[in-house]
């Protein structure tokens, strides 16, 4: 029987797993650099073939990486509903051209060969999105992230971008979502174990909004009060914004490190532009 | 010598309240010297927390002043150096981490000081190695157990190699073993010269330091050295607290006419008192007590429970491995067990919150197995009050919290049915039904969480970790409430590291290591095998081994009937009087 009062399940960041592995020794620059290419090939690849290109690649990362499919498949399977509604109103609405090839008509809708493909393509790059993104959660940690950040934004230091403040905030923030989820986890369960309506699986959006809303004010208020503990720990162990930091993570830019960036760079033009 | 801390005539009010309003701190005066051991204790609400803030700079008095090495907290200059200099641990450690991995979150401190990367890690690996989780380094925090992060949040702060340590209440949450290495770390820090500002409500835990503070409302009422402060004729109970079981038991002692010194620190210095028994042994004609329970229905039968935490991830844990419990109506069953060790998921599945993964729960007439069973049935039946419950409340007054769960169910009586959960939990209707919660003190919010649970008048009642972070006033009340509640019929299933304070009101126990139940029985049978509480990683009440040490020295005492502070003085009295 599934857990439906774990949603630890459904935070894909944070979830770091430490591994010894190809991916895992390239210096954080390079990571989030790689991450950052994919995703944008990945996001304006024209094509199904660019589509399954993008699959192969991730797969290829997965191995290299040593992290298991699983979470990423699991994470899929949750937004299916919500995907496959997308797919669905694309059919449905598309629009639709002259020239088009009518596929068939379905309850007075005209479904387009062009509109199939579009929606088939909305799946596949939504589908290679959440691997990626849980292959990205895998390999980098919050403190790596920042740590690159602060490195690849310190250009914009010159014109007084306020670099230090930014990495740290996305720093935290990465740390909020677990702990947002737990919060959640904690309330859902109070409010579950003394009646309220958590009692229904199943895909019931009304319901689903009905049940979500009295959580979301309880759940601001102790976020507030979490962020105002972390803010006065921060402070006490010795944090200024405005102060120069230094990094746990010895930053070592190697020329293997340089050569995944160029492959990064050339498999990003080629779902972009060669597919 | 200069004292490293010091007070003078310290006031506080936050700054958003009215001038009417009572001050937080009023007058406190308190010189502290390098390398002392300071213990504060004082009930729910008495301000310890706002001085330890002060100490390091969060807070600012409103009046008088605060000089810690020689730096004056009302100077901003003085901020940064008075930072490196005290390190505050708080009192909900898993809060204070900001990284995602335990290495990097110890870092953290050291980023700030801009130290060279490779000095960094070298002193990430010496704090983690000193702390004994150098394997957890590179888990997320959120994942580890209350201990490890416990000792987490330590190493972040003594990472920065600060001569002054603030702890606020930081065992709270740790089982006896994981407090007791706990304890051990901070006196080797003493050893080392740290300075040390510990507040607690284990009383026990003050028995070593060099001075204990006693405050009430805002005000230092008593200091001194652990024996001033326990030996005088003061009552405790008074300030919310009581005297440590092991004063309490050497006091006693002492009145058989035992030469018991002055300080007592540990168990042994009471063993070691005890005379041999001088008299003819009689056997021991004390009937073990009938429990007048044996007979009684099962109503919790839990077999070959398993369950996993995110299962399919790579952090998957398996929390409960083939548990089996029986619960009988009408009886006060404790669950205790180490940090991890499965009970708050037990408590889950017995409430229907989770499901078992394989194996069977049947509680009432409830099939937990069965997915057709549901969750709203269930609870009409048991209710459950999880750990830390002030931290899901999701209304804003009192009134509301509480008739949460009967408008759940479209009642009609529920008016009634609050001010009676209320009156129960020793709450007034009138006077806190219009309260915002955010301004009741600490015992009081626990009194409205347990109070919205029992407004719905279920049988069997379970308790999470009830008395975790109350003082030693506010826990009794709670377990008197347990006896109301079973005088009441209700059956009554609590989980706890703390076997002390199970002893005075359980009539079972069931023992968890490692997510299985490893022995169950009667209070008094299981409590008292020492083997099966070690083997969990507990450690037995110190009554039961000062029974041990009675009986090794022939003494006939019944330990069956010795488990309690007051029942092995009364059983001893029966031999004397023998």
């Amino acid at each position: 029987m599934r857990n439906r009062f774990e949603f630890m399940t459904n935070v894909a960041i944070s979830q770091y797993i430490p591994r010894d592995s190809f991916i895992h020794h390239r210096d954080p620059r390079a990571r989030v650099i790689l991450y950052f290419l994919l995703f944008i090939g990945v996001v304006f690849t024209p094509n199904f073939f660019g589509i399954g290109t993008g699959l192969l690649i991730a797969s290829l990362f997965y191995f290299l990486a040593k992290v298991p499919l699983k979470p990423a498949w699991l994470s899929f399977r949750r937004t299916a509903p919500f995907l496959l509604a997308l797919a669905l109103l694309q059919i449905a609405l598309g629009k639709k051209v002259d020239s088009d090839v009518i596929f068939t008509t379905l309850f007075g809708i005209i479904i387009t060969k062009r509109a199939i493909i579009s929606a088939g393509m909305l799946l596949g790059r939504f589908f290679l999105l959440i691997i990626l993104l849980n292959g990205f959660a895998m390999t980098i940690s919050t403190s790596q992230i920042s740590a690159a950040l602060f490195y690849l934004l310190k250009p914009l230091e010159v014109i007084r971008f306020p670099v230090n403040d930014l990495t740290m905030v996305v720093q935290i923030a990465m740390r909020f979502l677990p702990m947002l989820a737990q919060s959640a986890e904690k309330i859902v369960k109070a409010q579950a174990s003394r009646g309220g309506d958590w009692d229904q699986s199943g895909f019931n959006p009304v319901r689903q909004a009905k049940r979500v809303l009295p959580l979301i004010v309880p759940l601001i208020v102790n976020s507030l009060k979490q962020a105002e503990t972390m803010a006065i720990a921060m402070e006490s162990r010795g944090f200024n914004a405005a102060e120069k930091r230094s990094s746990f993570y010895e930053l070592v830019f190697t020329w293997m490190d340089g050569l995944c960036v160029l492959v990064a760079i050339s498999l990003c033009t080629f779902l972009i532009l060669f597919v | 010598m200069t004292p490293i801390i010091q007070i003078e005539n310290l006031h506080y009010r936050p700054p958003s309240t009215s001038v009417n309003e009572p001050e937080i701190l009023c007058g406190i005066d308190l010189n502290v010297e390098s390398g002392t051991f300071v213990a504060i204790v004082g009930e729910n609400g008495s301000g310890k927390t706002t001085l330890l803030k002060h100490l390091n700079g969060l807070l600012t008095p409103s009046e008088g002043s605060i000089v810690i090495d020689g730096l004056d907290t009302r100077r901003n200059e003085h901020r940064v150096r008075l930072q490196s200099r005290v390190g505050m641990v708080f009192q909900n450690p898993a809060e204070q981490i900001v990284a995602s991995t335990v290495a990097e979150d110890v870092a953290f401190g050291l980023e700030n000081l801009n130290l060279p990367s490779n000095e960094i890690q070298n002193r990430v690996t010496e704090q983690l190695t000193a702390a004994g989780i150098l394997s957890e380094a590179n888990r997320p925090p959120h994942l580890l157990s209350g201990g490890q992060i416990q000792r987490a949040a330590l190493a972040g702060v003594l990472a920065r190699d600060p001569r002054i340590i603030l702890l606020d209440e930081p065992t709270s949450m740790l089982d006896s073993n994981a407090r007791s290495s706990f304890l051990q770390h901070l006196y080797q820090l003493k050893q080392d010269g740290k300075t040390i500002i510990y507040i607690t409500h284990h009383m026990e835990e003050t028995l070593a330091a060099d001075l204990v503070v006693i405050m009430k409302s805002g005000q230092v009422v008593i200091s001194g050295s652990p024996q001033k402060v326990f030996n005088e004729k003061i009552n405790l109970y008074e300030y919310g607290l009581e005297k440590p079981e092991l004063i309490y038991l050497a006091e006693g002692f002492r009145s058989f006419g035992w030469q018991i010194p002055d300080l007592v620190l540990g168990p042994g210095t009471l063993s070691e008192a005890i005379p041999v028994y001088a008299k003819h042994h009689l056997v021991s004609t004390r009937y073990t007590h009938k429990n007048k329970l044996e007979n009684a229905q099962t109503i919790i039968d839990v077999k070959e429970l398993q369950f996993t935490y995110l299962p399919d991830s790579a952090f998957a844990k398996k929390a409960l491995k083939n548990v089996d419990l029986v619960v009988t109506t009408g009886s006060i069953h404790g669950i205790a067990g180490s940090n991890g060790s499965g009970k708050s998921t037990l408590l889950q599945h017995i409430n229907g919150i989770f499901r078992p993964e394989s194996g069977s729960a049947r509680v009432g007439r409830f099939s937990l197995e069965d997915s057709q069973t549901r969750l709203r049935d269930i609870i009409q039946f048991v209710g459950l009050v999880f750990q830390n419950p002030e931290d899901q409340f999701f209304e804003v007054f009192v009134g509301d919290e509480i008739a949460y769960g009967p408008k759940q169910f479209l009642m009609d009586d529920v008016r009634d049915r609050v001010r009676e959960s209320m009156h129960l939990v020793g709450l007034d209707f009138k006077l806190f039904k219009d309260r915002r919660i955010e301004t009741l003190s600490g015992g009081e919010k626990r009194k409205v969480a347990l109070a919205s649970t029992l407004v719905l008048n279920q049988n069997i009642l379970l308790f999470d970790e009830p008395t975790a972070g109350m003082d030693p006033k506010a826990r009794n009340e709670i377990l008197n409430l347990f006896k109301t509640l079973q005088n009441e019929g209700k059956t009554i299933v609590f989980a706890s590291h703390k076997l002390e304070e199970m002893a005075n009101i359980a009539t079972h126990l069931s023992l968890m290591h490692a997510g299985m139940v490893t022995k169950t029985g009667q209070f008094n049978h299981v409590v008292t095998d020492i083997n099966a509480i070690k083997n969990s990683l507990l450690k037995p009440p110190l009554a039961v081994s000062l029974a041990l040490a009675l009986i090794e020295k022939g003494w006939p005492i019944d330990i069956n009937n010795s488990y309690t502070a007051s029942r092995l003085l009364s059983s001893i009295k029966d031999c004397l009087n023998a």
